[in-house]
């Protein structure tokens, strides 16, 4: 069997697209194309993915019938109906299809929407792209889609989206919780900016925290857009991202930690929500404690800045005498008190917008002496 | 310092790993034991996510959605981060709570970045509602598109509130079902396919064939009109996971062969004559409570593992806005007139009973998380009342979540199988006491 596949990229994605309006979605197909076509003379790419992105369609070999059976085709590239009833009938269609044929089904729309590094080489001539076996009576369950094929997420969900022109288009809003005395905080990542982010992290990653390609990275993460650059800089790097929602408490953090086998982890100073303050830093190092006590230890850290009232910031401190002294300004006189003072060796630098504690020979308590200031 | 040698590098090649390698592991709560990390592989993911994406929500590049969902939960990590950002979207990222500082907020985030879509949780809604539409009607929400819902099943009422008052009657509710196992959309109701109505999920995406099967002989149903459980055999979903981290045997034994050759996800559902879904709850104990799965188990030997109590069994109890509730039953160390002495109880305020139950509603909080305290309520039973149970040590669950929510007739059916039938009598005369001396 050679995988099928239809003769213009472009018509696949319209095709089976329901839409609430008709007429936009045909305009949402249009543009599309425009800035696929624009998409050659951008300046800004990775070789390889442009590589993949000029192969012409013909390359791919005759289109067969398939889910687009003729008739369905002339009907959707013209005619777009809002009547439920015949959008019903559509989705049964494209249904049975996909039911019958699910490995060719999947195979093109991996095909023709994602980038592979040997896009051509597999779906082309790859006839098992897709198997599973529900019954353990038969043999060892097991799903499996595209083996063998080479892909990433970080460069499909960016790189994919700067070459076709969306650069500049804005990829994460965040919207922050504007409580807790805290400036108000909108920002804006664009895709290139999402790119640049997390790929200084990724760097980071591999260089400091020496992460290599499968190793698990906790992310203790709130609902910032730090959690989308550390996800897409896990991604870029292949390595295995394991989030804990931020509402966990030290032990069950501790448990998701060890569970995983993580040695790196990726952490907030503080959680904010319904104008309240939560000191994600205390958890962690309660957290890496309980790690600590039963056997398993962190080896790297990193964690991202986000104290009240302090985006941008450019003065932070970054050695521990000024951090001491600090303190001391902040209380009135008083000196920090011993158990903190031999803790931290953590330095912090303003890193494109984020702030970093870079905390390689750290004890327990170094968050809690930098934030408690 | 080696953060400025990142400054400088040039950026970080990237690795192209098989479709099958591992993207990410989530942990998600079982109806046993500890925690399970569910294993997503990339390629499978990838394409599942960002083509429901596209066909739920009617997505192209450019467009603005506002998933409310935390990103530490699967559909952060999917409809949030991945689904938008592999279709080129706008992913508005929300840190704070839909209700702060006002009912408004949600709404307001809508017009202010001109959102397409909205997916958000029926605890959500049901939560806003409770407030009153004025907090909606005063704002535009003309950018809005598309309304998805996901986390539980949305009763018909707040359907209708989601449907009328905010999308005023005009735009589709999308509906989905999927689980942290599926990585992506499984049932939902696909925007202006086939007939909307309240509180139906809807269609299979493409390429999956949910069964419903019979609860107690594990056979098919076929045809319209059946209840039971909500499995999937094949073909698979390509987001399916792959494996439970370190634990295939646990992959194997808790999903596939509870019923051999299918996928059991643990909740029911019905399918009507349209062949429609609707997704009616959890069957097994694990607890939906704001969204949140909670397992039943966790909670329990969290509770065990408070100094005052040596057994616990936690169910679930209805709940108007939270869907569910944690209710508690547990078994004191010693008996309470012993620890009326006991100095840490001791205070002019509260009685020793409710000190009790605030350690042990911090235990949780502690444990887990603040989500998982039983706020439906913790019943304290003396010692050597005992928890009713089956021959072989099982929690009789049903008859448990009877009481809980306030049956005390002492009429649960047949009760032959209950190892220590004398307990059920003993808490209720508890739960009788309890009531009186709340009222």
């Amino acid at each position: 069997m050679t995988l099928m596949l239809p003769a213009s990229s472009t018509t696949t994605t319209a095709v089976f697209r329901s839409s609430s309006s008709g007429r936009r979605k045909n305009h949402g197909a249009k543009r599309m194309l425009r800035v696929r076509a624009s998409s050659s003379s951008e300046k800004e790419t990775q070789r390889r993915a442009k590589e993949e992105e000029e192969v012409p369609p013909s390359v791919l070999g005759p289109s067969h019938a398939t889910i687009h059976s003729s008739s369905v085709e002339k009907e959707t590239i013209e005619v777009v109906t809002d009547d439920p009833r015949e959008q019903l009938k559509r989705y049964q269609e494209k249904y049975r299809y996909s039911i019958r044929h699910p490995g060719a089904f999947w195979a093109e729309l991996a095909y023709e929407n994602y980038s592979w590094e040997n896009r051509d080489e597999f779906f082309k001539h790859n006839e098992h792209n897709e198997r599973e076996n529900f019954d353990a009576r038969k043999g060892d369950v097991n799903v499996e889609f595209f083996k063998g094929a080479k892909t990433n997420l970080a460069y499909n969900c960016l790189d994919r989206n700067i070459e076709k022109g969306l650069g500049d288009a804005p990829a994460i809003i965040f919207e922050s919780d504007e409580g807790f005395e805290r400036e108000k905080r909108c920002e804006t990542l664009t895709y290139l900016e999402l790119k640049e982010k997390s790929d200084k992290l990724a760097n980071h990653l591999i260089y400091v925290c020496n992460v290599k390609p499968g190793d698990v990275v906790v992310c203790y993460l709130p609902m910032i857009p730090e959690v989308v650059v550390t996800m897409m800089a896990c991604a870029r790097i292949g390595a295995v991202h394991n989030v804990v929602f931020a509402g966990y408490s030290a032990e069950a953090l501790a448990k998701r930690i060890i569970d995983s086998e993580a040695k790196v982890l990726v952490s907030a100073a503080m959680s904010y929500r319904g104008g309240k303050a939560i000191e994600l830093f205390k958890i962690v190092a309660e957290a890496e404690k309980i790690c600590e006590i039963q056997g398993h230890r962190i080896e790297e850290r990193v964690c991202h800045f986000n104290l009240p009232g302090s985006e941008p910031h450019t003065d932070w401190p970054k050695e521990k005498a000024e951090i001491l002294a600090a303190y001391k300004q902040r209380h009135g006189g008083n000196e920090m008190s011993p158990a903190w003072t031999d803790a931290p060796h953590g330095i912090m630098r303003p890193y494109y917008g984020l702030y970093l504690l870079e905390s390689r020979k750290l004890t327990l308590t170094y968050n809690s002496l930098l934030f408690l200031l | 310092m080696a953060l400025d040698e990142q400054e400088s590098r040039p950026p970080p090649v990237t690795i192209w790993r098989d479709a099958e390698d591992p993207a990410f592991i989530l942990y998600t709560s079982g109806s046993t034991g500890a925690p399970k990390g569910v294993v997503h592989v990339i390629g499978g993911y990838m394409v599942h996510v960002g083509e429901t994406m596209k066909e739920a929500f009617n997505v192209k590049a450019g467009d603005v959605t506002f998933c409310t969902a935390d990103v530490g939960w699967i559909t952060g990590h999917s409809y949030l981060v991945y689904g938008p950002l592999l279709n080129g979207c706008t992913s508005i990222l929300y840190e704070g709570k839909p209700d702060y500082p006002n009912a408004s907020r949600l709404w307001e985030i809508c017009d202010k970045y001109r959102a397409k879509v909205l997916y958000t949780a029926p605890t959500v809604i049901r939560s806003l509602k409770k407030q009153g539409d004025e907090w909606v009607t005063k704002t535009k929400r003309d950018s809005l598109e598309i309304l998805g819902t996901v986390g539980e099943p949305i009763g018909e009422s707040a359907w209708t509130w989601f449907h009328d008052v905010v999308g005023e009657g005009k735009l589709p509710i999308v509906d989905t079902w999927w689980q942290t196992e599926t990585g992506g959309h499984v049932i939902l109701s696909l925007p202006n396919v086939g007939e909307q109505k309240p509180g139906r999920c809807g269609l299979p995406f493409y390429g999956c064939i949910p069964a419903i099967l019979d609860p107690q002989t594990g056979k098919e149903l076929d045809g319209p009109n059946v209840e039971g459980l909500l499995a999937l055999k094949p073909p698979a979903l390509p987001g399916m996971f792959r494996d439970i981290y370190k634990n295939h045997e646990r992959y194997v034994k808790s999903y596939f062969q509870e019923i051999d050759g299918y996928y059991v996800s643990g909740d029911g559902a019905r399918r009507d004559e349209d062949g429609q879904y609707y997704i009616t709850g959890r069957v097994d104990d694990v607890i939906n409570c704001s969204g949140h799965r909670i397992g039943t188990a966790e909670v329990e030997n969290a509770l065990a593992r408070n100094v005052f109590v040596t057994e616990a069994a936690v169910v679930g109890i209805p709940s108007e806005i939270k869907g569910q509730e944690l209710f508690a039953f547990c078994s004191l160390r010693e008996d309470i007139q012993f620890l009326k002495e006991k100095a840490e109880l001791k205070s002019s305020k509260y009685t020793p009973e409710q000190l009790i139950v605030r350690d042990l509603m911090d235990t949780c909080a502690k444990e887990i998380g603040s989500f998982a305290k039983p706020t439906g309520g913790i019943l304290l039973l003396q010692p050597g009342t005992g928890i009713p149970k089956t021959r072989s040590g099982k929690l009789v669950r049903r008859v448990l979540r009877k009481i809980a929510k306030g049956d005390l007739t002492g009429d649960f059916g047949d009760l032959s199988a209950v190892a220590n039938p004398e307990s059920i009598q003993c808490i209720i005369q508890a739960k009788k006491k309890a009531n009186e001396a709340e009222n």
